[in-house]
């Protein structure tokens, strides 16, 4: 795949609505190496404000590494990413500006065991925001009660089923109030009938105008939900499409593969 | 009696003398199933008999003069601490029950244990001590001993009401209901400090005394000076256990908590050094200077943090934190005086008006207290930053601040002042007291170090984790001894002019970087089972390193390791026998020096040596029950 | 459209280095060196501090004491009369390893046997077990040591005063059992048995090739134990003829002498001491470069080398810093390093000539009977194995301490693997010990076989505790040697390296059997 194709790639699918918002994530020719292995060999994509953009494609395709480097929990190696008009270098200023901006829900929840839920919650805002506790502590009931479990505040995540923790971990992320949120395969993890409580809060967050990435295997979320949807494999972006072109009439083969193999 | 109690003690929570079947099917279900069974049965009947008739017979027999033990009880636990001034030592003693029973009551006021399971084991000693009694009377391998009768029918009587009692109130509690009838653990301590007092007060023990060299040893219960005291200490114990219920129902758990985390940090230091130690404080110098000095660190350096804790000051802070920790690395070198550098020449540092003066010059130099407290204000104002927030948040951080360095200044003071306690060998404790307060100095203080270590070795910076396995390696790769010897003949060579470590300070410094190597390994298994999902989360949310490690990282890795960090605790109190050997009056040197060269009891280590196992034995073996029952309890559920 | 204009501008300019001071790559290594300028720092301030002060007492650290006289004898070892210093460690430092090695045999046997008498079902071995295990391991060790000392020296019987030769003895003094030792010739003989390596090699790959054809039962176990009989027999006789060695290795005389008689030795004194400098700067840059070869390796991928970050530049550039830090020590700061090399090399090899040397017996082994000779034991020359009542002390009282830790040890081992696999192994019809014999304990082993090594580190270490009794392990030994001359740094690095040497031996053959037991699980 040539430069210039590539280049292209990376604005297709979007409406000239779409078009005209302002670029939040900006990735520029984006390499990133494992030891001798590539993960990511020259990933161009534009996020804009307020857009939903899922990434889908095979496992081992890079896409966790590339939501990774956008809040940079993996440096990359070549290539530049801009996220809300602050590169990510090795800045310490712009690492610590871009983590507080950018929240981010994990396949595996990572809730904090020892802390109760609202201090899962809370313990961010606190030491990172400044925030005084009981404004904190505020603000997180609220976001409880919005994801729907205000009273397991006091419990610990251990008492929680799957869906409530993956629903608490949301809540811990949205108390940062970022501008941007990456979604790392937030349901894997679960039990097929918790699935949805958690996308119904994935979507209600999509409704309110919430910037998100999300790597997942939901089909019907990304069909739903998405504004574009980005596949991609081994490392590379394959295709990139609004939810309709991209299930209708893929252009790509390697699409055609993933999609008939998945659906 | 002490290893009749270990046979029961050890036993696990189901009894075995009590089943439910009859006796008899018992015996034949766990002695003689099958003939190999019953071969192993019979195998340790006998080395069971021998050995016991062998350990009974040589506690009892009369070449032993237990008086030795009874008349030198002062000696082995508090080694020449004047008589004088005993009332020291009994207000420690008594402070420090006070706050075991506060401690018990605000953290163990829910714990109950099982009345049946308790009866069993109090009837299961009584048996253990007939069984002793028996087995001594019976002679069978020729094992002669000669032991006087008196002993043994004490043992029969005193086995056979105590049997009387456990079995007799087991079968009147009704077998099978060991999980319904409880007590709790008040009842327990009370009952065992009540059992304790009337054993002192009534039991013809006989009264053991040494005066001036001359033993009395004559019948009756024991010494007044030793039954009155002790009477008020299990009385404190049990007020303090009330205290401690009631404490936490008023004042809420958190603050109480707070404050017995301080006591038992704080609270041990201010015992040893200003109670026992009583300085005699020069008031001149410490209003002139010490008091001014530790009210500008607070203050000044408390201002200082205020200013960098504020939110968005983190460079500030950083820049801030760098030139107070190059400053107060400057006072350090000062404090040398002039730095002659080998084959470099000498670096003269007089111009600085807090230098150390050369020798023989008069001149003041900076107080040590001093430096100490900017090399702490440097560190503190570095990590500030990673506790900043809003008001509420930063007045309490710097609450912390002033009030941690009024409590040190004090400490130190305390320490430099010269004591008025008259001694006969420099370290004014001796015996147990020092044995326990090393131990747990040492463990308190290789706790920092062995996190730091621990840290650095499962750092991402290769430089870091060569230097922290190289220091945990080497230490580990050799024994305490050579350490200990290390510390207590060499390291003062290593020093420069101007600076000496005492020899007790010497041995703690050594004790303690030797424990903090084993102390990192044991935070370093804590630390690699926190999975990776916890960093990734925490660097996602915009946590720093600091916050990190202090918020997330560590209070898992540390409930992951408490049954390791037990472990070491109970290895570095036994340890601490090895400083009799380096030439310190520990416990065990009185019991195996000081005691058998007092000219009435000539050669008599035996009583002595077990003696002192039989106490090791007690606190060791309470230790890792108590650890294991921490373990279950935090086990349980999802805390 | 501001964000888009700050956007488009970043990308526009190029890509920018953050400052220094907030560039979190650069900020790492910054803080790395500092520390380790620091830590090196301080070992050098307070190490020239201690050799100034040292020297200013006369007392300039050396290693020359240990040429010099021993001033000392040792209570007991394998030479009551040392004819140096150096030699006079050596016997303690044998006595030591013997402790350790007899402490390491004891304590496992009893450890296994209490470990499973800890899950017997029946009820006394259990308890008893139990009651050996809570006991022992929460008493101090050193307590224990003075247990068994006093125990010992106040209540066994004296030895009778006079001559005699007995098969046992047991008293206050200790205990003596018949002893066989080696003699002359059983270097000669070792060699000897060694010859049959080749023969044990070829039959074992004709046998086992011949198994893998034919099938049957495989004789190459049985064979190599016959082959090693035939010559351990023949060698008894015959060893002699292996005394050509002793030229090979050459003599143990002085330096000049092995220069001139040759063999191994004598090529080895001969080295230059440059040469030598220039091998150990050859091995380390050669280690360096290696270093550097296999890290650049490992980013090679099929598109090219990967980009490579600050962080790597430092790994490499702090490699060669290193090579060559060592270079300077091998040449301008400690070039002694070299020639003590060339030399204890070069002793090495000439003690080992020495054993082969023509003027020695030919008998291997040899045998004695405890001998009492004035009321005491005879503790060097024809005499039986004799634990003197220090040894003794410290040998029950260790072993008995740490038995206790290996029997849970072996316990939690058994009972790690123990609850699915004896079902299966029920289930297969085995019987209890069957199970236990094939099933569970080569599983326990692997789970135990680390922290059994952890206790015989910690046995080894203990053994300093010798100095409690007197008896004259290296420690005691050493120290008094530096009361008598003051040495007190040289002695602690000699203790330091002989202990460091013990720990690396250990973990070694730990790593080794644990590494065997995971390739025979897979």
């Amino acid at each position: 795949m040539s430069q210039d194709a590539s280049m292209s790639i990376a604005d297709a699918g979007m409406s000239a609505e779409l078009a005209a918002r302002d670029d939040v994530i900006v990735c520029d020719g984006v390499k990133k190496w494992f030891g001798d292995f590539q993960a990511l060999r020259g990933v161009d994509v534009t996020v804009k404000d307020r857009e939903v953009m899922v990434v889908l494609g095979p496992s081992g395709s890079g896409k966790s590494t590339l939501i990774r480097c956008i809040n940079r929990l993996e440096a990359h190696q070549e290539g530049r990413i801009i996220v809300d008009g602050i590169e990510l270098t090795n800045d310490l200023r712009n690492i610590d500006k871009i983590r507080s901006e950018v929240g981010m829900v994990f396949q595996q929840f990572n809730l904090f065991p020892h802390l109760t839920v609202l201090d899962n919650i809370t313990l961010a805002p606190i030491w990172v925001r400044k925030k005084a506790r009981s404004e904190a502590e505020k603000r997180a009931m609220e976001l409880l009660e919005r994801v729907g479990i205000p009273e397991q505040a006091e419990k610990y995540p251990g008492q929680l089923s799957g869906g409530q923790q993956q629903r608490v971990a949301i809540a811990r992320s949205l108390a940062m109030e970022p501008k941007i949120m990456l979604f790392d395969e937030p349901t894997s993890a679960l039990d097929p009938e918790m699935i949805s409580e958690v996308l119904d809060v994935m979507k209600d967050l999509a409704r309110e105008g919430m910037t998100m990435v999300c790597v997942t295997h939901e089909m019907g979320f990304a069909r739903e939900v998405a504004d574009r949807i980005v596949f991609m494999e081994s490392g590379d972006i394959v295709e990139v499409g609004t939810p309709e072109h991209f299930f209708t009439n893929p252009t790509e083969d390697r699409t055609k593969l993933f999609l008939s193999q998945i659906l | 009696m002490e290893q009749g109690a270990a046979v029961q003690a050890a036993a696990p929570p189901a009894p075995p003398t009590v089943p439910a079947e009859s006796p008899g099917d018992w015996i034949r279900k766990n002695l003689f199933s099958s003939v190999g069974n019953s071969i192993v049965t019979v195998l340790f009947v006998l080395i069971g008999y021998a050995a016991l008739r062998w350990l009974v017979g040589l506690v009892l027999d009369e070449e032993r003069n237990w008086a030795a033990v009874w008349t030198n009880m002062r000696l082995l636990f508090s080694y020449t601490y004047p008589a004088d001034q005993y009332i020291r030592i009994w207000v420690s003693l008594g402070l420090t029950l006070l706050m075991v029973g506060l401690t018990l009551g605000a953290f163990a006021s829910q714990v109950r244990l099982s009345l049946g399971g308790l009866l069993t084991r109090i009837g299961a000693a009584g048996l253990a001590l007939l069984v002793l009694a028996i087995v001594h009377m019976v002679d069978l391998f020729g094992l002669t001993f000669h032991s006087p009768e008196r002993p043994v029918v004490v043992m029969l009587v005193v086995g056979a009401i105590l049997a009387a009692i456990g079995f007799g109130g087991r079968q009147a509690v009704g077998a099978g209901s060991d999980d319904e009838r409880t007590v709790p653990l008040f009842a327990v301590v009370a009952g065992g400090a009540l059992a304790f007092v009337l054993f002192l007060w009534l039991v013809p023990f006989g009264r053991y005394e040494a005066i001036g060299g001359d033993v009395i040893a004559e019948p009756g219960t024991v010494n007044f000076t030793t039954k009155f005291p002790w009477t008020i200490m299990m009385a404190l114990l049990v007020g303090g256990y009330l205290a401690g219920l009631a404490a936490r129902a008023i004042t809420g758990s958190t603050a109480f908590r707070l404050f017995l985390g301080l006591w038992w940090v704080a609270g041990p230091a201010f015992l040893v050094f200003l109670v026992l130690r009583d300085p005699e404080f020069d008031w001149a110098h410490i209003w002139s200077t010490d008091l001014p000095m530790a009210l500008g660190f607070a203050i000044g350096g408390g201002a200082l943090l205020y200013f960098l804790s504020a939110p968005g000051r983190g460079e500030v802070a950083r820049i801030a934190g760098a030139v107070l920790l190059l400053y107060a690395a400057f006072n350090w070198l000062a404090a040398f005086g002039d730095l002659n550098l080998p084959g470099l020449g000498t670096i003269n540092w007089q111009w600085y008006p807090f230098a150390s003066p050369p020798a023989g010059v008069e001149g003041t130099s900076m107080l040590q207290k001093a430096r100490i407290s900017f090399l702490l204000l440097a560190l503190v104002a570095l990590i500030a930053p990673n506790f900043a927030g809003e008001l509420r948040t930063r007045l309490r951080f710097v609450g912390a601040w002033a009030g941690f360095m009024l409590l040190m200044h004090w400490l130190i003071t305390g320490i430099n002042t010269p004591s008025t306690v008259q001694v006969v060998q420099p370290p004014f404790l001796g015996g147990f007291a020092l044995t326990l307060v090393i131990a747990y100095y040492v463990m308190l203080a290789s706790f920092p170090v062995g996190m730091m270590m621990a840290l650095a070795r499962t750092s991402k910076m290769p430089i870091f984790r060569v230097l922290a396995t190289g220091y945990i390696e080497f230490v580990r790769g050799v024994p305490l001894i050579t350490v200990l010897f290390f510390f207590a003949n060499i390291v003062n060579l290593f020093l420069p002019n101007g600076m000496e470590l005492s020899d007790l300070g010497a041995i703690f410094l050594g004790y303690t970087l030797f424990s903090g190597a084993y102390m990192a390994e044991n935070i370093r298994g804590g630390l690699q089972s926190i999975r990776r999902g916890q960093f990734e989360a925490s660097d996602a949310l915009g946590l720093t390193t600091v916050q990190r490690t202090a918020f997330i990282v560590m209070p898992q890795a540390l409930r992951v390791s408490i049954p390791n960090l037990v472990g070491q605790a109970i290895a570095t109190f036994k340890e601490t026998s090895l400083i009799a050997i380096i030439g310190g009056f520990d416990f065990l040197r009185v019991a195996n020096q000081s005691v058998p060269s007092q000219p009435g009891f000539l050669g008599q280590n035996l009583p002595a040596l077990l003696f002192i196992s039989v106490i090791y034995w007690i606190i060791s073996y309470a230790m890792s029950r108590g650890s294991r029952s921490l373990e279950t309890r935090l086990g349980v559920g999802t805390r | 459209m501001a964000v888009i204009d700050t956007t488009q501008s970043v990308l526009a300019s190029s890509q920018q280095r953050p400052p220094i001071w907030r560039n979190s790559g650069v900020l790492k290594w910054v803080a790395q060196i500092v520390v380790l300028l620091l830590v090196l720092g301080a070992f050098w301030f307070l190490g020239s501090t201690a050799i100034d002060g040292l020297a200013a007492k006369n007392l300039t650290p050396s290693y020359e004491f240990i040429d010099g006289p021993a001033n000392i004898q040792p209570s007991e070892g394998i030479d009551t009369a040392p004819s140096s210093a150096g030699r006079l460690l050596w016997v303690g430092m044998v006595t030591t390893l013997q402790v350790a090695i007899v402490g390491v045999i004891l304590s496992t046997i009893l450890g296994v046997l209490v470990g499973l008498a800890r899950l017997s079902n029946n009820w006394l071995a259990n308890r008893a077990a139990s009651f050996f295990i809570e006991t022992l391991r929460n008493i101090p060790v050193l307590v224990q040591i003075f247990l068994w000392f006093y125990v010992m020296s106040n209540t066994l019987p004296d030895l009778e005063a006079g001559e005699g030769r007995r098969f046992f003895i047991l008293s206050q003094k200790g205990v003596s059992i018949p002893r066989i030792f080696y003699d002359d010739g059983f270097y000669q003989w070792l060699a000897f048995i060694a010859l049959g390596i080749v023969p044990i090699v070829l039959a074992r790959r004709y046998f086992n090739a011949r198994q893998a054809a034919q099938g049957g039962q495989n004789l190459a176990g049985p064979a190599t134990l016959a082959i090693l009989a035939v010559f351990a027999i023949v060698g008894w006789f015959a060893n002699s003829v292996m005394s050509f060695l002793g030229g090979i290795f050459g003599s143990n005389e002085t330096a000049v002498d092995r220069v001139n008689e040759g063999g191994i030795a004598g090529a080895w004194q001969s080295i230059p001491q440059s040469l030598m400098q220039l091998l150990l700067t050859l091995a380390v840059f050669g280690l360096a470069i290696g270093f550097i070869i296999r890290f650049l390796n490992s980013r090679r991928t099929p598109a090219g080398l990967a980009k490579l970050t600050d962080d790597d530049y430092f790994r490499m550039i702090f490699a060669v810093v290193a090579a060559a830090f060592m270079t300077l020590v091998f040449w301008v700061l400690w070039p002694g390093l070299s020639s003590w090399i060339i030399n204890s090399g070069s002793d090495f090899w000439g003690w080992l000539g020495d054993k082969f040397g023509d003027d020695r017996g030919t008998r291997p082994l040899d045998g004695m009977l405890p001998t009492v000779s004035d009321g005491r034991f005879a503790n060097y020359g024809p005499t039986g194995a004799t634990l003197t009542v220090f040894r003794a002390a410290l040998l029950v009282g260790l072993v008995l301490y740490t038995a206790s830790f290996i029997a849970e040890i072996v316990r939690g081992g058994i009972l790690a693997v123990a609850k699915g696999q004896t079902e299966a192994a029920a289930a297969l019809g085995l019987s209890r010990s069957q199970a236990l014999r094939k099933v569970i304990l080569p599983q326990a082993f692997r789970v135990i076989m680390p922290p059994l090594g952890n206790q015989y580190l910690n046995i080894t270490k203990n053994t300093s505790l010798a100095i409690a009794v007197g008896l004259s392990d290296v420690v005691q030994v050493g120290q008094s040697v530096f009361n008598k001359n003051g040495q007190s740094l040289a002695v602690f690095t000699i203790w330091m390296a002989f202990f460091l040497a013990c720990s690396l031996t250990i973990s070694v053959i730990v790593n080794f059997i644990n590494g065997r037991l995971e390739i025979v699980e897979r």
